[in-house]
């Protein structure tokens, strides 16, 4: 999914997060929005996900804008177009990391098909995890499942929020290359909030979001 | 919230208790706490009320009544010297007065029986508030005196009672110089009623008083032991009743939510979770509800089964323990499902998934 944005402003009563961007995310590339705290990261990504509906200008989804449509048309419409992941893995601890994978599958009433999951995991490199209890697992590990929970919506976006905030170095590292290897071979558009200016060589193209606007930063 | 709502996230719900067995319980504990804190609140309610009741118009502990009226042949079996006199005493209610009147009744005299304690006839002084009634009801019995007969007023301590009641003056000076001459300068009063009647009905209720000594009639029953008995009895539903329950009630409910948001913090987090997988709002509300009622059912039955026997041998009405339970039950399913909403609302922050304004 190509996601593009023209004169996207965000403001607030007393103050302007970010004012006239002209965005784009296309499909089978791994995009990075960084910034200071509290710049406008997670708003942004807030926005391009329809979580946040209260913005000036355009967002069109291959083309299309969804905003004006009913409310149940565009919770439809982000319920099959993206995925989340958090800072947070956000596991549910009484389910084992099987039955956590299959829970968006679960709560869309889709059939849940075990060999997609292990194929899957398998490829991000968490088969062995698959058997184990939530508990046991290292932050690292949890996250990396949370990504592999996210890819079950089979959504043509991913919008990871900080995935890494939490990780040390080398599973931050571990992580971003899962999610540049889901853009670059799924054909995924994926979106990568962070604030770690030491990975962003990894990502295909960078945004920065600083004194009320947001920047191209790189090119592939 | 829907039956549908409520059976698509069975399976969820019955793997989270089935596997975290000691989560739930552990929850349930805290609204067993509650409940229990509610009962004792309840306890203590309905001991205060009914003392407040029986302050207002229950029994003399310092006399002696009988459950029946005592026919003359109880009194003629006494000894001259033990001579009871009986009278009738009526109950008025004047503004915020409860004025007894005793009448001496011209059989009694005939038969010898008759106005001893009418001539002590006094004033009983109750005006509903605990600490007035408290006090006259203290004082009234033990200031029958000889000396008041015939005065309208007397003075005690410094305040002054009316003297109620009518009676033969010429008839009562002889009682009482038979008394005087036998040594006799204090009696006791016994005033025989009907345990059911309400002393304020102010409907004529008719008392029967005796002298004494007593011990010659059958079947008196303290008017302490009466107390008992009629505080056991006595409705409890009263408009103080419900301030004094209600205003606590509502602060055990709000520390009772601020306990539960905060061992369910990971709750809001987990609707998050299932609301961006596509949950419907409501029911993800509604498993958290389900999930906490189930909790709360858990720790309504435990504090029934230490507090039912409790309240049954207090002598709480079947019917008022029910009503007690069910308004019990009602709090916590509102205050649940208000708690509920609240954390739906942090979970779905964004005006996308609630529908909220648009500009």
């Amino acid at each position: 999914m190509t996601i593009k944005t023209q004169d996207l402003s965000k403001r607030f009563a007393d103050r302007t997060l970010f004012s006239n961007a002209d965005l784009l995310f296309e499909e089978g590339k791994i995009y990075a929005i960084v910034g200071e705290s509290g710049c406008g990261k997670t708003t942004l990504m807030n926005l391009l996900s329809l979580v946040d509906l209260d913005f000036e200008g355009k967002i069109l989804y291959d083309g299309v804008e969804v905003k004006g449509k009913t409310q149940k048309e565009i919770d439809a419409f982000r319920n099959q177009g993206f995925a989340f992941v958090f800072s947070e893995p956000f596991l549910l601890d009484y389910l084992d990391v099987m039955e956590n994978v299959s829970l968006p599958r679960f709560v869309r009433k889709q059939r849940i098909d075990q060999m997609a999951i292990e194929e899957k995991a398998h490829i991000l490199g968490v088969f062995d995890l698959l058997d184990k209890k939530v508990t046991s697992l290292s932050e690292g590990e949890k996250q990396r499942i949370s990504v592999l929970r996210a890819l079950m919506t089979s959504s043509p976006v991913l919008v990871c929020d900080e995935p890494t905030s939490h990780l040390d170095g080398s599973n931050a590292d571990r992580l971003l290359h899962m999610l540049l290897s889901i853009a670059h071979e799924q054909k995924r558009t994926v979106i990568v909030s962070t604030h770690e200016e030491s990975t962003l060589p990894l990502f295909d193209v960078v945004y920065r979001i600083k004194d009320g606007r947001v920047e191209r930063l790189s090119d592939e | 919230m829907t039956i549908h709502h409520i059976f698509t996230e069975m399976p969820l719900l019955i793997k989270r208790i089935k596997r975290q067995p000691l989560r739930f319980l552990l929850s349930a504990f805290v609204y067993f706490l509650l409940f229990l804190a509610m009962d004792i609140v309840l306890l203590l309610s309905l001991s205060f009320s009914n003392k407040i009741v029986i302050y207002s118009g229950g029994y003399d502990p310092d006399c002696y009544y009988s459950r029946s009226p005592v026919h003359y042949d109880a009194s003629l079996s006494l000894r001259e010297e033990e001579w009871g006199k009986a009278s009738d005493i009526r109950c008025q209610v004047r503004d915020d007065q409860a004025l007894y009147s005793c009448y001496g009744t011209e059989t009694v005299v005939t038969k010898r029986f008759g106005v001893l304690l009418a001539a002590r006839a006094y004033m009983a002084i109750a005006d509903y508030s605990i600490d007035a009634s408290r006090e006259v009801l203290d004082r009234a019995h033990c200031y029958v005196s000889q000396d008041i007969v015939g005065l309208d007023f007397f003075e005690r301590d410094g305040k002054s009672y009316p003297v109620a009641g009518t009676f033969a003056t010429s008839l009562s000076e002889n009682l009482f110089s038979a008394y005087r001459d036998a040594g006799i300068d204090q009696v006791s009063l016994v005033v025989i009623i009907d345990p059911g009647v309400d002393v304020f009905s102010g409907d004529n209720s008719s008392f029967v008083c005796r002298g004494s000594p007593l011990a010659h009639v059958p079947g008196l029953v303290s008017g302490e032991d009466l107390n008992a008995e009629y505080q056991s009895n006595f409705d409890i539903f009263r408009p103080l009743f419900y301030v004094v329950t209600l205003v606590p009630f509502s602060f055990a409910m709000l520390f009772f939510s601020l306990i539960v948001v905060a061992l369910q913090k990971d709750e809001t987090k987990e609707m998050a979770i299932l609301g961006l997988f596509g949950m419907k709002r409501m029911t993800n509300i509604a498993r958290l509800f389900l999930l906490r009622f189930l909790q709360g059912l858990l720790g309504f039955f435990l504090s029934m089964a230490i507090f039912l026997p409790i309240l049954v041998a207090n002598g709480t009405s079947k019917l008022s323990v029910f009503l007690l339970f069910l308004i019990q039950l009602f709090f916590v399913a509102f205050f649940d499902f208000l708690l509920s909403h609240h954390q739906a609302k942090q979970a779905y922050p964004h005006s996308a998934f609630h529908g909220g304004k648009k500009k």
